[in-house]
């Protein structure tokens, strides 16, 4: 998260303060402040790799398309096509089952974190509106 | 000092039931440090430390296995199989200087060994290729050769041939002495005769015979001169063709038998000695700074020059942590200091032990070329650089990989929080992709990691290892939050209950960093409206991780 916090000034009292009240201050202050600072949500992207015979390339392209893939680059060699993309985790949830079912059982793929970046507003409801519901459900 | 050239550091690669465990085993015992052999199915394998890999017929732990063959010592590195641990995939390739592929001779090629392949690739491993399970229904040597070529793009050098093949399976030929190595049932690998080549495979033998020393010679033009007139070659020189052309890849000795029956592995291990690389024989590692740029030195394998290891794979047994180390340059011996580049911090090295399949053997020193592991070290996780202190110099760069799916945990039991946290404490040392935070809202621990397939393990490991329960959770992925506009705001924190109160104000700026700054705190109070000593009390409740979790009390915002 790229955020920076500076501190100007405050106030403390020579009996009461101590490291813990001002611990509890920064953290209530963070929630206080972050509703009111234009605040986003981020969700990983995870870079993804993937290899299939050729024949299956457009059929593996256009589901990554689906799955808000941002590919990156594509190309062909002697053990079939490699496609690399950029893909939210989120969507990538049971890939390796369809991808087999795509490429009757050929596709492979590897991924691994790249970034945070800003979810679509419509994600990003869909995803505040699990994780209020999950916190009703606890408390 | 320990002759170099009589070293070989291996990983087994294979994908998920080809063999692996049943070959590793068989070399153990082959080399003669494992008597009684324990089947697979029985749960009794030897590199497989922990219970929940052989539950899950996977192997994740890297643990490393001395043995001896025809006067080499070979160091047997456990390789990950699952590809969801690409950082440890590509540390146990750094680990290691040559490898054995090991497929299935009746399923082939499959997706998951693809992958294996490609990694091994990238890194530059030398290997060789064993087509296992010869004596299976469906086996077919020929087929899974063809496969090679055709799904990995690699040129496999034929360099023997199987004898009879599935129930009739019995040995092979070896295509450079033209000898025929014949195995009766009883399943010991000792019990074999070196025989005449069957008379039925002779034209056959010699086809594959030429086609070998056609592929080896490319490999010195002279040598090809004196094939190209007829002369026959020594085997001593097509061998040396061989082992050159292995090292640079152009292409991968490949043999055949059956693990579990006991044929041919003899011949894989000789394979390892003669064509796979020594450690003076692969490009030396490269040294860089603590952020990953390279310095432009390397750790050059010798014992005179300082000190550069690598810690890569750290467990815990009843003897406590052991460290497992490969050194790429200098010596380390008990009692030396040495310093992790990581933490900026010394320890000194207590005991030394190497590894063997059931036993370890306390060492006085170990030198450049050796795995080895070190008992007790504190302050360290895998991927740290140990050196000497007075000549540093880093290895790998310090990655702190992001852990983007969280699942939820509870304690089976009343009793079982104080437990669990000291487990986690432990198990978040070991692994630097692991994390673990408390949800404040809900008292939950969270835990959080690279993918649902490695905290699944890590709920296993709670339980086996450490004898904790517990219910769990959805996956989740790991989302955050940030912000786009700069703020001025106030907060006063006060509470007064009886006696002592609290009391803490502060004003700040917040706003959004620049990209890739990750998180900044910065204190511009002057003349102690806030006093120093409180500034990092304040910074540390605004750490991500501490704050990581906050986006869901801060959930007003919509
Ligand atoms: N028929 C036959 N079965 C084998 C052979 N090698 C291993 N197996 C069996 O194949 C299964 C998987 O073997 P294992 O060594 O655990 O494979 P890993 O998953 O690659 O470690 C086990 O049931 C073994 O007994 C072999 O050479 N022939």
């Amino acid at each position: 998260m790229d955020l920076k916090f500076t501190l100007v000034g405050g106030g403390f009292h020579p009996v009461d303060s101590s490291a813990l009240a001002f611990e509890i201050a920064a953290k209530s202050a963070y929630r206080q402040s972050i509703p009111k600072a234009g605040p986003q949500l981020l969700e990983p992207i995870m870079n993804v790799d993937v290899f299939t015979p050729d024949d299956y390339m457009g059929d593996v392209i256009g589901d990554l398309n689906r799955r808000r893939g941002m590919m990156k680059s594509q190309e062909t060699g002697p053990m079939g096509a490699r496609i690399k993309a950029d893909v939210p985790l989120s969507e990538m949830f049971g890939y390796i089952g369809d991808l087999r079912t795509m490429t009757s059982g050929r596709g492979q793929f590897s991924m691994s974190f790249s970034h945070y970046a800003p979810c679509p507003t419509n994600v990003a409801e869909e995803v505040i509106k699990e994780a209020k519901e999950r916190q009703a459900a606890v408390s | 000092m320990k002759d170099l050239t009589r070293y070989r550091n291996i990983g087994i690669f294979a994908h998920v039931d080809a063999g692996k465990t049943t070959t590793t085993e068989r070399i153990l015992k082959l080399t003669g440090k494992i008597h009684k052999i324990g089947e697979v199915h029985e749960g009794a394998a030897t590199t497989d430390f922990m219970e929940q890999e052989q539950e899950r017929g996977i192997t994740i732990q890297s643990a490393a296995t001395t043995c001896f063959w025809n006067d080499h010592q070979l160091n047997i590195i456990d390789t990950p199989g699952h590809v969801d641990f690409t950082i440890e995939v590509y540390r146990s390739l750094k680990v290691l200087d040559g490898g054995i592929g090991v497929f299935c001779g009746s399923g082939g090629v499959e997706p998951q060994s693809e992958t294996n392949w490609r990694y091994a690739n990238d890194s530059k491993v030398a290997r060789v290729i064993y087509v296992n399970k010869l004596d299976r229904t469906g086996a077919d040597f020929f087929r899974v050769v063809k496969q090679v070529e055709t799904v990995l793009a690699a040129k496999p050098l034929v360099m023997v041939l199987p004898i009879g093949v599935e129930e009739q399976f019995s040995g092979v030929v070896d295509l450079l002495t033209r000898k025929a190595w014949i195995w009766d049932d009883s399943g010991d690998p000792m019990n074999y005769q070196i025989k005449e080549v069957p008379a039925d495979m002779v034209d056959q033998v010699e086809t594959y015979r030429e086609q070998l020393i056609e592929m080896a010679v490319e490999q010195d033009d002279d040598l090809m001169e004196k094939y190209l007139e007829g002369e026959e070659l020594e085997i001593a020189d097509i061998k040396r063709c061989i082992r050159k052309g292995t090292r640079d890849m152009s292409f991968f000795p490949t043999y055949c038998g059956s693990s579990f029956k006991n044929k041919g592995v003899q011949l894989v291990l000789d394979a390892v000695v003669d064509y796979l690389p020594n450690p003076k024989e692969v490009n030396p590692q490269p040294e860089i700074d603590l952020e990953g740029n390279e310095t432009g030195s390397f750790a050059i394998v010798d014992p005179q020059k300082p000190l550069r290891a690598l810690a890569f794979k750290i467990m815990d047994d009843r003897y406590g942590a052991l460290t497992f180390t490969r050194l790429y340059s200098g010596t380390l011996s008990k009692g030396d200091t040495i310093l992790n580049t990581a933490t900026g911090k010394s320890e000194r090295v207590s005991r030394l032990v190497e590894m063997h399949a059931n036993s370890r053997e306390e060492i006085d020193s170990a030198q450049a070329g050796d795995i080895i592991a070190i008992v007790g070290m504190k302050n360290v996780q895998t991927g740290h650089t140990l050196c000497d202190p007075k000549n540093p110099a880093t290895l790998e760069p310090m990655v702190f990989p992001d852990p983007v799916i969280s699942i939820a945990i509870k304690p089976k039991t009343k009793g079982g929080n104080e437990k669990m946290g000291i487990a986690l404490n432990k198990m978040v040392q070991e692994d630097p992709s692991f994390h673990v935070m408390t949800d404040e809202e809900s008292g939950e621990t969270i835990l959080k990691g690279m993918g649902e397939l490695h905290l699944d393990i890590k709920v296993d490991i709670l339980k086996r290892t450490h004898g904790v329960e517990v219910e769990v959770g959805k996956p989740q992925v790991a989302y955050r939050e940030s912000i786009t506009k700069r703020l001025e705001d106030s907060y006063t924190h006060k509470k007064q209950s009886g006696g002592s109160g609290q009391y803490g104000k502060i004003d700040y700026i917040i706003e959004p960093g620049e990209p890739g700054t990750g998180f900044e705190f910065e204190s511009k109070v002057v003349g102690g409206a806030v006093p120093r000593e409180y500034w990092p009390a304040s910074k540390k409740a605004l750490e991500p991780a501490s704050t990581e979790v906050c986006w869901q009390a801060s959930l007003a915002w919509i």
